[in-house]
This record gives C-alpha cells, sequence and structure tokens, in this order.
C-alpha cells in the first residue's frame, strides 16, 4: 500500500518566549492510499492545527510534511497554493462558499484556476452535483440553498480538482445526523474507490465506524489510535 | 474575470453606488474642466488661436506680458529682422467704440498684416480694404452691430465701418476688431506703424536664446506664457484648475475609501478563495478588472452627461471641451480610480488564508 501523507515530528508553536504555547508536540501520522482517517479529541487539543499542517496552510514550527513523498514544509507561499490548488482538498467546518457564485460556478471556478479543459470540467462538475443529490440547486446562490446543502457543495468543491487528499473539519457540524452520516459515507466511498487520502477531524463518535481509523488527540500529542472493523459505507 | 463579472452582476446594488460616485465625480471634473477651457477661449482666443500658426512674441520686457503695455523699439524690432525671417508686428490697444444711439462697446483694437497666415478668416462679409474699414469678432453681434454699420472710434474720434465678421477673435474677454495698416498708423500717433509685439514662428530654443542675449529692451516669451499677462487669465485659470486639481485629489481618497470598505467586506472570501488555491496574482486581477469595468463605465456615462449638459448650456455661456482634453481627463481618472484599489491590494495580498477562515484555529 502507498502511503500518500505522511507528518514526520510535526510541532507547532505560536507566540515567544513566556507566552509560549505549544500546541502539537512531536506528531507522527502516516495515511495510506485508500484510507480514511479520522481525528478526534476535546477541544484545543490541536485537531484543526494538524489539519492546518497537513494541508499546507500553516507552516510547521518542526517537523517534516510528505505528500505523495514530496516535502511540503518547506515550499513559499506560492508553491503552496499551487500544492493546494492541485493536490489537496479542503472541506472546513462552515462550508465557506463564495457568496457571488453560482453552485456549478463554485465547481467551475476551481476547474478554471486549476485550468482543467472546459468539457471536461462540465463533465465533471454534474457527475458531482449529481453524486451530491445537488443536480436541482446547480443555479441557486449559496444564500438560497440550505445549510445540508452548502456542506455538500463544499464537497463536491474539494472533489472538484480531483486531491490526491481531502481534508475535512467538521464537515458535519452543520448537517443532521442522518445527513451527515450520509455525507461522510459518500467520501468514503470516494475515497476507496479513487485510492486517495482523507483526514476529517469529528466529535462526532457516531461516524467512526466510517473510518478505517480513529487518532485521538490531547494536549497536542497523539494519545490513541484505533483500528477500526470496516464495514461497507454503502449498505450501512 | 470569471470571478469580477460575476460579482459585480451579483452585488449589483454596491457596485452601482460605487459607480454612480464616481460618474458624479467625473462629471463634475469635466464640466469644471469645459467651463475653465471656455472662459480660457472666451477671454483670448485670438491669442489662443495665434498659438496655432505661430509659437513666439517678441514683448517688451517691462510689460509684464501685457501686449496692452508692451512697445517693441526700432533697435528691437532690428536686432529681430536680423536674426529671423518671418516676423509679424502685432499691435494691441483697447479702447471703446459708441454707436450711433450713444451705447458703447468695449473692444480691443488689434493690428496685423491682412496678407499675413495670422490674419483671421473672414466668416461674414468681406476683409477691410480701405480706411475706416474693420474686421470685428462676431461677438460684437450681440451688441447690435451688423456687416455695413458704422460707430465711433474712441481715440481717432473718427467713423468707422464693419466690412466683416470673423469668429473666435477675443481679448481679455471683449471682442477683437481688426484695423487697417493706415488706421493703426493713425492710432500709433505718427509716421511709423507701433509694435506691442513682433510674432515669431517657432525658430528653436537656439535662436530664442541668441535674441534674448542681443535685444536690449524686449525679451522673446512663448504665446502660451504670454496668456498669464492677459487681465484675469490667470486668476480664473488657476481657481478653475485648482478645483479640478482638488476634485482628482478627492476622488483618489474616496474611491480608495470605498474599495477599502468593500475589501476588507470580502477578507474571508479572500481567504477562502486562497485557501482552495486562487493565486494572490488573480485576486488582484479581479479587483483591477472590476475597478476597470467600474470606472470606464461610469467616466464614459459622466463624458456624455457633459456633453449633454453644454449642449443645455445657454449659447453665451463660456463652455469649451476638446477632444483630446477629455481624453486625458479620462485617462487620469481610470488611473486615479486604480491608484485608489492599490491599498485594497496590499490588503489582499497579506490576508492569511488560515486566519481568515477562522474555522482552522485549534
Amino acid at each position: 500500500m502507498t502511503t500518500k501523507l505522511v507528518l514526520e515530528n510535526i510541532g507547532v508553536e505560536f507566540g515567544e518566549g513566556e507566552g509560549k504555547t505549544t500546541v502539537l508536540d512531536d506528531v507522527n501520522v502516516s495515511v495510506n492510499a485508500g484510507e480514511f482517517v479520522a481525528i478526534t479529541g476535546p477541544s484545543g487539543s490541536g485537531k484543526s492545527t494538524l489539519l492546518s499542517v497537513a494541508g499546507a496552510l500553516l507552516t510547521p514550527s518542526r517537523g517534516k510534511l510528505l505528500l505523495d513523498g514530496q516535502v511540503l514544509s518547506q515550499l513559499n507561499p506560492k508553491e503552496s497554493t499551487t500544492m493546494r490548488l492541485h493536490q489537496i482538498g479542503f472541506i472546513f467546518q462552515s462550508a465557506h462558499l463564495i457568496p457571488y457564485l453560482r453552485v456549478k460556478d463554485q465547481l467551475l471556478y476551481i476547474a478554471k484556476i486549476a485550468k482543467i479543459p472546459k468539457q471536461k470540467a462540465k463533465k465533471r462538475t454534474d457527475d458531482l452535483l449529481n453524486m451530491l443529490g445537488l443536480n436541482h440547486r446547480k443555479n441557486h446562490y449559496p444564500v438560497n440553498l440550505s445549510g445540508g446543502e452548502r456542506q455538500r457543495v463544499a464537497i463536491a468543491r474539494a472533489w472538484m480538482n480531483d486531491p490526491e487528499l481531502l481534508l475535512a473539519d467538521e464537515p458535519t457540524a452543520s448537517l443532521d445526523a442522518a445527513r451527515g452520516r450520509e455525507v461522510v459515507e459518500t467520501l468514503a466511498l470516494q475515497v476507496k474507490q479513487q485510492q486517495k487520502a482523507a483526514v476529517m477531524v469529528t466529535h462526532d463518535t457516531r461516524l467512526f465506524d466510517v473510518c478505517d481509523r480513529v487518532i485521538t488527540l490531547s494536549d497536542g500529542e497523539v494519545t490513541d489510535i484505533e483500528k477500526v472493523q470496516l464495514k461497507d459505507p454503502v449498505h450501512s | 474575470m470569471f470571478l469580477a463579472i460575476r460579482e459585480l452582476l451579483y452585488s449589483k446594488l454596491r457596485y452601482i453606488m460605487v459607480a454612480l460616485i464616481i460618474f458624479l465625480l467625473s462629471f463634475l471634473v469635466l464640466f469644471v474642466s469645459g467651463l475653465a477651457q471656455g472662459l480660457a477661449y472666451d477671454n483670448a482666443s485670438s491669442i489662443i488661436n495665434m498659438d496655432e500658426t505661430a509659437e513666439y512674441f517678441v514683448m517688451d520686457d517691462e510689460a509684464e506680458m501685457q501686449l496692452t503695455r508692451s512697445l517693441v523699439d526700432d533697435e528691437d524690432q532690428q536686432t529681430v529682422h536680423d536674426e529671423v525671417d518671418q516676423s509679424e508686428i502685432l499691435g494691441v490697444h483697447q479702447g471703446t467704440i459708441e454707436d450711433d444711439e450713444e451705447s458703447q462697446a468695449d473692444v480691443a483694437k488689434f493690428y496685423l498684416d491682412d496678407d499675413s497666415a495670422l490674419f483671421p478668416e473672414v466668416t461674414e462679409g468681406e476683409k477691410p480694404s480701405e480706411q475706416r474699414e474693420v474686421l470685428a469678432d462676431e461677438s460684437l453681434q450681440e451688441e447690435g452691430y451688423h456687416v455695413g454699420d458704422e460707430f465711433l472710434e474712441d481715440t481717432t474720434e473718427e467713423i468707422f465701418t464693419i466690412t466683416g465678421f470673423t469668429s473666435n477673435q477675443k481679448y481679455s474677454h471683449t471682442p477683437v476688431i481688426y484695423v487697417t495698416e493706415e488706421d493703426w498708423l493713425e492710432l500709433s500717433g505718427g509716421d511709423e506703424l507701433l509694435a506691442s509685439a513682433l510674432v515669431l514662428p517657432d525658430i528653436g530654443e537656439e535662436t530664442v536664446s541668441t535674441l534674448n542675449s542681443q535685444l536690449t529692451d524686449a525679451e522673446v516669451v512663448t504665446i502660451q506664457d504670454s496668456l498669464s499677462g492677459i487681465p484675469g487669465y490667470s486668476e480664473e485659470q488657476m481657481s478653475l484648475w485648482m478645483m479640478i486639481v482638488f476634485l482628482f485629489i478627492i476622488s483618489a481618497f474616496v474611491l480608495a475609501a470605498f474599495f477599502y470598505v468593500i475589501t476588507i467586506q470580502k477578507l474571508t472570501q479572500f481567504g477562502i478563495l486562497k485557501a482552495i488555491g486562487t493565486k494572490v496574482s488573480e485576486l488582484a486581477n479581479t479587483i483591477l478588472v472590476q475597478v476597470g469595468i467600474i470606472s470606464v463605465v461610469s467616466v464614459t456615462i459622466g463624458i456624455g452627461a457633459t456633453f449633454l449638459a453644454a449642449a443645455l448650456l445657454p449659447p453665451d455661456m463660456p463652455f469649451m471641451l476638446p477632444l483630446n482634453l477629455v481624453a486625458t481627463l479620462t485617462g487620469l481618472f481610470i488611473v486615479v480610480a486604480i491608484l485608489g484599489s492599490l491599498l485594497s491590494l496590499y490588503k489582499v495580498k497579506k490576508v492569511d488564508a488560515l486566519e481568515a477562515i477562522g474555522g482552522m484555529e485549534a
């Protein structure tokens, strides 16, 4: 099995001198292709920070980050922007859609900046919207969508550039349990089918069975890694 | 373009308000410029038109560029003749004329050789051919004068006849009347033509400095500079152009503030866009395209409105807006708008994707 994402001895500190806080301390995580990993832990344990580091949004104070064998921790801002565009898909806590773009344009915009040919982009947009049950919302603005629909658009957007790594920060926070589960199962299925890697931060213990592994963070350290008995997400 | 146009269409009200402000400012700038230009022309069109064919005046160096006070003596005239082939005597004298009902009008009496290229074109009637005949500016028609009418001239106290009219010949806001050589001789009160100035073509910097060193009581000035010597000219122009300059400065600040506030409101969006992989250059491009579209559209409407307003002005209102001035002001306005958005560009460059999203913190 190929290893997609490797976090090696990652340390993150904020501030200097007396006010220095260590958010992450010597964290080692690796995610294989086709693996869907959940990160959980109490508030302030560094879950989101870890996700930001994995997503090249935050440069760690120490340690090394590898994606598909490429070292990411030493990239300059411009290079990490390009990396995010082509290799990483983000799903934020709240959907964070662009208010003035229609649903289909939210996706087409990614295709545009990633320079995906038009025809291919259109097809992929249709496929993704279909898959997430958003076809009838294609020409709506985010303001006219429900919270769940917005989050599903955000997920479609994250998949749009066909990323190697998908990072989700509490993607189900704004969804009801049934819808949340459905969304996460869709994510898990995609990860399996296309041999991608996904990391999801979540508090929702009911979702753990969909994931391959659950990593528990506490005070910036990995305290527990738990293998989950994989169920077939389609029939659960 | 993708983002820029979609956002303009989505947030119509917001951008229509910005466009409205740019429209109003550009309208004001263009209108005041038209007024400044119109007043300049109404004041000194006779001299401004000379600038088309000629370049320099030789004037009395103690006249402070006032043609009515200037007298170029024989010695200096000879110096000019020795150095330059082409020179024309210009005579200027201010006075009044009186019609048969004893109503007076201020005029400027000009003398120029009627064979020279500087002599204005006749638009109505004929060129004066005999003594006591004059060619007058058509603005004198507003005083009730027609071709063939007679008037009493105040210096010679003789009766003169208007044989024809010309257009755009004003000096110090009064109509110019062109007198014949014989009459100018008489007005000069002697046996030789007095020269208020010698009009020279573009003779080049070098010849100008040679002349300046040789002339004893005179100097060579550009016709453009000599305009400031016309009574009232620089005062009018200075105050109007000061208004225009301030309008530009105000525009720059108003637009900068507007775009800045809009950008601040959108910081989270810029953060998201950065997080999902948009380059800073693309975001900058989006802002510049938006500013460009808004300013071009509103300045264009401003130009249209200005010309419409100009068409509705009463005809005796001095207003003139040449196209090259419009082009310059428009260009300047768009540059000001773009300068105004620079602060926003800087802010966008500094947005931290992580901070803007907020939710990613531990």
